[in-house]
């Protein structure tokens, strides 16, 4: 009953949305775990606003409010305002809180353009799920926030990266085909130019929550939670902690032994966030659809990352982030041939020398596997099993540090 | 945090079950040699079974070893994207060598135009 319901949200909005099937049905499945926050990005004219309306109505009706980057939004206003009657009579400060705080649908048009101050406001509302004004708190409850932002508008504002992290997902929309145009007048003609006012309320809002509920208690295979976890320490690990250093990719590379792998195209990488937003992605599916695949895995880190991460050079981030993740497919089923888990897992019951040498092979062309074949190493090496000098890190030249057991290279 | 913190982490149900998946997923054997003091790790592939003529069907070997190729060639998928990654190096090294020819020339180009003005001058004023 209720995964027809999200089926119908997601048809009632690509009846009236042309194309961008795949980030209509990503957008959908986002909405299935608590306190869901959606970005759109796109360029002018494409349909960022209406899909946000589209959605937003479906799932709150008319609870909803919309802010705008682009009109004046005065300092503290969406948050609340001191209520002046209460303080020139009793002197008491009461904040009369915004409608956008009180309201199950946020949305925020043109989030780009949106002041300094109101985006630490709704920072803050996405960290920790409260709002401050005038050294008043209030709690707000859950919610779906979806924003929208052209990132090639010249008047935008440089949001700190901790703020595009609080994003679950970004989607991209693409404009229309010339056959998609037609499609679009059709649309426009059958329900009479008002996509918006012809959408219904599919879902109640208490209902949504219900299936939030039941999306929580998904218990995912514990090789999909194995796949979240590699794919994203796989667009995170750097031999030379890029995280930490001051000189950063490509430049940091150079002479490095994982040059022309992954790690070499990351400037910043993504996030912990990559993996939690991945992992309400996979039991939205899992709830859904009955199931979640690997390939459903990187379809999905396909919306998780592009806001998360910088890489050295951008030409079009979702095509230079697709051919990321086909070189981490690639990588994964090397993984495969190479039986690296399975060898890591009989050295885990064992030390056998044999298995060893094989794992060491593989660990010097993978930073992800090196990593946890090492921490065994000291283990081996502190019980006799290993000699210091037969291990990769000396062989290699990683070390641990001790303070925090990250990489250092000599 | 000593080896042993490190390990404890290692311990986790879900990271242990993982690896218990896809050892099942992708198992491998471990057999006893004849002689009975060695041991063989092997696996068995299923995938990408091909038929080997004559020559070599590595392209590592024609590129390093110059060896005649067989008809079917193997590339590893891994080895594909180091020659197309070093390719599209090499084409950026190219465009990187051809702006700098351009400037060179410009600049020689300068250098001879005022070596002549300076000998004009000289030849002029002596």
């Amino acid at each position: 009953m209720l995964r027809n319901k999200v089926m119908d949200l997601e048809r009632e909005i690509t009846a009236r949305f042309v194309a961008n099937e795949e980030a209509v049905k990503m957008l959908v499945l986002n909405q299935l775990h608590p306190r869901s926050t959606t970005l759109i990005r796109a360029p002018r004219g494409v349909g960022k606003s209406t899909l946000m309306l589209l959605l937003l109505k479906g799932i709150t009706g008319d609870d909803f409010v919309v802010i705008s980057g682009a009109s004046e939004v005065k300092r503290g206003e969406v948050v609340g305002r001191l209520h002046i009657p209460s303080l020139e009579k009793e002197g008491v400060e009461r904040v009369l809180w915004a409608a956008f705080v009180k309201s199950r649908g946020k949305g925020i048009d043109e989030l780009n353009r949106l002041n300094p101050y109101t985006t630490a406001n709704i920072h803050h509302l996405m960290q920790f799920g409260e709002v401050w004004a005038y050294g008043q708190r209030a709690k707000v409850e859950d919610y779906i926030l979806v924003a929208n932002e052209n990132p090639s508008d010249a008047t935008s504002f440089m949001h700190p990266p901790p703020f595009y992290d609080r994003f679950d997902i970004c989607i991209f929309l693409r404009t229309l085909t010339f056959s998609e145009k037609f499609r679009l007048q059709e649309l426009l003609d059958k329900y009479d130019w008002d996509l918006i006012g012809s959408m219904p309320q599919v879902l109640s809002f208490e209902e949504l929550q219900e299936i939030r509920e039941e999306v929580a208690n998904i218990e995912l295979d514990p090789e999909l939670i194995g796949y979240i976890n590699l794919l994203v320490r796989d667009f995170q690990s750097c031999i030379r902690e890029k995280e930490n250093s001051e000189v950063k990719p490509p430049a940091l590379c150079e002479g490095c032994h994982f040059i022309r792998d992954i790690c070499g195209m990351i400037k910043e990488p993504v996030s912990e966030r990559a993996a939690v937003a991945l992992t309400h992605l996979a039991k939205a599916a899992t709830w859904l659809q009955g199931k979640c695949s690997v390939d459903d895995l990187f379809q999905m880190a396909l919306w998780v990352f592009p806001h998360r991460l910088s890489l050295t050079r951008t030409r079009n981030i979702l095509n230079d982030i697709r051919e990321l993740l086909e070189r981490e497919k690639i990588k994964m089923e090397d993984r495969r041939v190479r039986r690296q888990w399975s060898l890591l897992n009989e050295l885990m019951k064992n030390f056998d020398p044999s298995i060893y040498r094989l794992a060491r092979d593989a660990a010097v062309e993978d930073v992800v596997f090196a990593e946890e074949l090492m921490k065994m190493e000291e283990k081996w090496i502190a019980e006799g099993l290993l000699q210091r000098g037969e291990d990769i890190s000396t062989q290699m030249g990683w070390r641990f540090h001790r303070y925090n057991s990250r990489w250092r290279t000599e | 945090m000593d080896y042993r913190g490190r390990i404890r982490v290692m311990e986790s149900k879900r990271y242990r079950n993982f690896l218990e998946a896809e050892s099942k997923r992708a198992p491998i054997e471990k057999r006893q040699s004849s002689s009975g003091r060695h041991f063989w790790i092997l696996w068995e592939e299923k995938m990408d079974k091909i038929t080997i003529g004559k020559g070599t069907s590595d392209i590592i070997d024609l590129l390093y070893f110059g060896e005649d190729l067989s008809r079917p060639v193997i590339i590893d998928r891994k080895v594909a994207r180091m020659i197309q990654e070093r390719l599209k190096g090499l084409e950026d090294e190219n465009i990187r060598l051809h702006k700098q020819v351009r400037v060179m020339k410009i600049i020689s180009c300068g250098l001879a135009l005022a070596a002549s003005m300076v000998i004009m001058a000289l030849l002029l004023g002596g």
